[in-house]
């Protein structure tokens, strides 16, 4: 039978946690992450809780309905109320996962789904399978199963990138932050309702007793308004980019919770859906010791640690020098007096920092080394130097440097020259006297800023890229800081430091298809190409496309142009909404 | 071809594990003949019952009486060689090398300990299985407890699986002893029931016919029900027993509402490990008893007898409350199983009473088929902090 479509866009993404809004995209009413309602529960406002549910168990196996609190179905009639019914079939606990006696739950629109269903029913490998809404039967159960939630959430949320999913029975406002960075977009007020049942009142920060010198109650009217605060906060984060910070701060509720991010952090190491440029004024708050496990930050020192070569002309000298509060650390007054200590081009400056460890000077303005922030207490942890040093060996080694002059103050094995006298400041007049000479005492052919600055340019193309080869017979011209990159006299592309990108003119879009600079996506149809990138048109695409990346537009073998995209690989499979913002037709 | 071979090892699903699918029975099955369950069995004496003890009870035509259990160490249940409940851990009892000549000197030692049942009008012989079926108990032995308890007057309660209950053999049993009850474990009126959540081995048709043949041989006919086998929400469990209670109260002399109790090495207690599954509120067992309570006595006449002996009533691994409350409401409820009397719950309350009803109503509403409830005896805080 055919069904009504729910009408949904992402409005605001970070990570796996999404805004969804409902119905029609120019102006949605609803939105995710929200509730779904049951006829037990209080009256509460569309905005924040866009279902309702009708769960039957009268007769066994139980059949559910989620129903749209209005008409988000296209055109936006008055019956256009999207509904969906489901059985929920029988489904056998987690801990007997071997046995696939139960099943029986219906394969459509909702899509019930359990860790029974997802190792034993063949029917979720159809491909063609592209549900609105998906829930999570035993998540509860599942939570208790080391592992198997993120594990669960990662599987169906990449499966199925343009689901809402549900996992009834978990979420409250002490987790909904979590949750959604997880990948979950709906709620219910289980928790809640126990916690009245209980006089407890749950609030963000977790179950507690009620505080009677302040007239506080745990009736549900007061579980409700610590849900709508949570609910903005999540969806506050979402937008500004901040919600890895919420989430940080919430792990810290339940044990369980720090158990789940833990997991999740290392599940995704390697494969987290990153963005390879920001917006202007990101930051990124590493403000407890759980941000080193962020896949972001692993993911920045693992390429450096196994992957990064500086320039050819930047393989003799090393010099490690402290990192700054100001970033990029160009900007801070203690740069400014390294800088001139040391004029010589051909030596290759390194910062020495937390938690990524090692960022060298051509990538201070690479997401996320020019927005990250750590409180400083000046003294580093176990852990920290343990991931500098392993660092610092591993480039050393790699890179081959004959000189290393260490201007960090961290003692390494390795051999250094040490330019930080005992008890003064690394920007302090002395030391940067010390840090001049050593650098004076290596030697090196002056370079032009212009020659140099097209090795650095090379270098961050490869770091971006992976190829420099389309920068072959270009060089660098125009004023600071948008420098830019010309062919004779015709300009190619232009830096853009802000954003740490370079961006290029459409001239060059078919040596950075012939270069492999850039990758592709390929798109159906045959009427011109028009506006933005939109899942339908999509035939392939790379599955680890991030943020912010530019790529080529390719229609039967024929390059279109390019665009930036607005949404990470996984969301390029049958997801929702626009996917990348044209930026050029040839 | 080598792709065929590891394609074999592995689930069907999006999530594929090592390992191939097996059925649910396959894991009733497992735990049988793990070296702590075949040490178990072979220590003890096949010459002693396993336990005998008497309780109060009545009569059929409702006069109160002493009754005596006698359960007997047999080979077990037929059902349990196939296949298996997934709630039973009666196999814990059982042997294989049990003889006749075994289960007639566990017969004699009940009689001694207990005095031939002086007192006992009533005696119930339980074999962890089907009293009359031929393969699990000797037919000799048969005939000595249906012929000796018969001539003592004494009214005999055996059990039956109810595909057992074969025309021929219930005429034999009427025969020998006349008008004797026959307990038969229904479990659920509802077939989904019966083969998923409780691996039972018949359906609903069967037991209506062994029903059927019990009572035109004059015999009595009583049914078990469970109340929340595994897989099962609180809520969905008190629903339908409430419904199953009504539907079979025509077909029953008596029925008895067994609420779920975790036996060891049973699918139940791996699922109760796991933190998926608590057996029932004794507050379920209350509201059950009330709503069908109208049913079973139409007029104020009592129709059809509802017994409910919830076993380890307030512990962890038996039906139970918040712990304060346990002792007394269990009382009610075995109170109410001798007198047919809603009075018995007059007055009975606990602050944990709202905790029930929200975990029944959330239950019912929610798509959580493994239920909503948490645990009962954790601190709140704790018990709420997120899963």
């Amino acid at each position: 039978m055919e069904h009504k479509p729910l009408a949904r866009t992402v409005l605001a993404r970070w990570r796996h946690a999404r805004i969804f809004g409902l119905g029609d995209r120019a102006a949605p009413v609803a939105f995710t992450p929200g509730l779904c309602l049951t006829s037990h529960d209080p009256e509460i406002g569309v905005e924040m809780a866009p279902f309702t549910i009708e769960h039957n168990s009268e007769k066994l196996p139980a059949t559910l309905s989620i129903s749209a609190r209005g008409a988000w179905s296209y055109p936006f009639g008055e019956t256009d109320v999207p509904t969906y019914t489901a059985d929920e079939g029988h489904t056998l606990p987690p801990s007997l996962q071997e046995a696939d006696s139960g099943l029986g739950q219906s394969t459509g629109p909702l899509l019930p789904v359990s860790w029974q269903r997802l190792v034993h029913d063949a029917t979720l490998l159809d491909a063609n399978l592209s549900p609105e809404i998906i829930v999570i039967q035993d998540a509860v159960q599942l939570a208790g199963h080391p592992g198997r939630l993120v594990q669960t959430i990662h599987l169906i949320r990449e499966r199925f990138p343009a689901a809402l999913l549900w996992a009834p029975g978990l979420g409250g406002p002490d987790n909904c932050a979590i949750l959604s960075w997880f990948g979950l977009d709906l709620f219910d007020l289980r928790r809640s309702q126990q916690a009245a049942a209980h006089g407890i009142l749950l609030s963000r920060d977790g179950p507690r007793h009620i505080d009677s010198t302040s007239g506080e109650s745990s009736e549900m009217a007061a579980q409700l308004s610590e849900w709508r605060a949570s609910l903005a906060a999540t969806r506050s984060a979402i937008q500004t980019g901040t919600i890895r910070e919420l989430v940080e701060k919430q792990s810290l509720n339940s044990p369980r919770l720090v158990e789940h991010l833990r997991r999740h952090d290392a599940q995704l190491s390697g494969s987290a859906p990153l963005s390879m440029h920001v917006d202007k004024g990101q930051r990124l708050r590493c403000h407890s010791s759980v941000s080193r496990a962020d896949p972001l930050v692993q993911d920045w020192i693992h390429r450096i640690e196994n992957e990064y070569m500086p320039d050819e002309i930047q393989r003799q000298t090393l010099v490690l020098l402290p990192c700054s509060a100001r970033k990029p650390y160009s900007a801070s007054q203690s740069h400014r007096f390294f800088r001139s200590a040391i004029r010589n081009r051909r030596i290759h400056q390194v910062i020495v920092t937390s938690p990524l460890g090692l960022v060298p000077r051509e990538l201070e303005e690479q997401w996320p080394a020019a927005h990250y922030d750590i409180p400083v207490t000046g003294d580093w942890d176990d852990d920290e130097l343990a991931t500098i040093r392993r660092m610092v060996t591993a480039l050393v080694e790699r890179v081959g440097y004959k000189t290393v002059i260490n201007h960090s103050g961290i003692d390494f094995e390795i051999e250094t020259i040490d330019t930080r006298p005992e008890g003064v400041g690394a920007s302090s007049k002395a030391a940067c006297d010390v840090l001049r000479e050593a650098i004076e005492s290596i030697e090196g052919e002056p370079m032009r800023e212009k020659t140099f600055l097209r090795h650095a340019f090379a270098s961050l193309s490869r770091w971006q890229y992976g190829t420099d080869a389309w920068m072959e017979g270009l060089r660098v011209g125009g004023k600071p800081p948008r420098w830019m990159l010309l062919k004779d006299k015709q300009q190619m592309a232009q830096w853009h430091p802000d954003s740490g990108r370079f961006s290029f003119t459409k001239s060059i879009l078919p040596i950075l298809r012939e270069t492999g600079t850039l990758r592709e996506i390929e798109i159906g149809g045959d009427e011109p190409w028009k506006g933005d990138i939109f899942p339908h048109m999509v035939i392939s695409a790379p599955e680890d496309l991030k943020i912010g990346e530019e790529i080529l537009i390719i229609r039967d073998g024929k390059l279109l142009g390019s665009a930036r995209c607005k949404a990470a690989g996984w969301e390029w499979k049958c997801g929702a909404g626009r996917l990348a913002r044209s930026q050029h037709r040839l | 071809m080598p792709h065929r071979g590891m394609a074999e090892d592995v689930t069907a699903g999006l999530l594929a594990l090592p390992g191939k699918a097996v059925k649910l029975h396959h894991l009733v099955k497992a735990p049988e003949n793990s070296i702590e369950s075949i040490r178990i069995r072979e220590s003890w004496n096949a010459d002693e019952p396993a336990t005998v003890y008497t309780t109060p009870e009545r009569l059929p035509d409702g006069t109160p009486c002493t009754a005596a259990t006698v359960i007997l160490r047999t080979r077990g249940c037929q059902w349990w060689w196939k296949s298996g409940c997934t709630f039973c851990g009666y196999f814990n009892d059982v042997r294989d090398d049990v003889t006749s000549l075994n289960l007639h000197a566990q017969w004699l030692a009940a009689k001694n300990q207990l005095n031939d049942f002086e007192g006992c009008d009533m005696i119930k012989v339980y074999t962890s299985g089907t009293f009359f079926e031929d393969e699990e108990n000797p037919v000799d032995w048969q005939e000595t407890v249906l012929t000796e308890t018969a001539d003592m007057g004494k009214h005999l309660i055996v059990e039956a699986q109810a595909h057992l209950c074969h025309e021929e053999k219930i005429a034999w049993i009427a025969e020998k002893h006349p008008g004797c009850t026959v307990a038969i474990g229904l479990e659920a009126y509802d077939d989904e029931v019966l083969k998923f959540h409780c691996n039972k081995g018949f359906r609903i048709k069967t037991w209506k016919k062994a029903v059927n043949t019990l009572q035109s041989h004059g015999l009595r006919a009583k049914s078990y029900l469970l109340f929340k086998p595994p897989f099962m929400s609180e809520g969905d469990a008190l629903q339908h027993m409430t419904k199953w209670i009504r539907q079979i109260a025509a077909d029953s002399d008596e029925i008895s509402v067994n609420p779920m109790n975790i036996q060891r090495r049973t699918i139940v207690d791996r699922i109760f490990r796991h933190r998926e599954y608590r057996p029932p509120w004794l507050w379920s067992l209350v509201q059950m008893i009330r709503n069908v309570h109208p049913d079973l006595h139409p007029g104020g006449e009592e129709r059809t007898r509802l017994i409910v002996h919830p076993t380890a009533a307030g512990s962890i691994r038996g039906a139970h409350n918040c712990g304060r409350c346990d002792k007394e409401v269990a009382a009610a409820i075995e109170r109410y199983s001798v007198s047919g009397s809603l009075l018995e719950f007059e007055g009975l309350s606990c602050d944990c009473e709202v905790q029930w009803a929200t975990e029944i109503a959330l239950d019912t509403s929610l798509p959580m088929p493994l239920g909503s409830g948490l645990d009962r005896r954790l601190d709140s805080v704790e018990a709420l902090l997120s899963p």
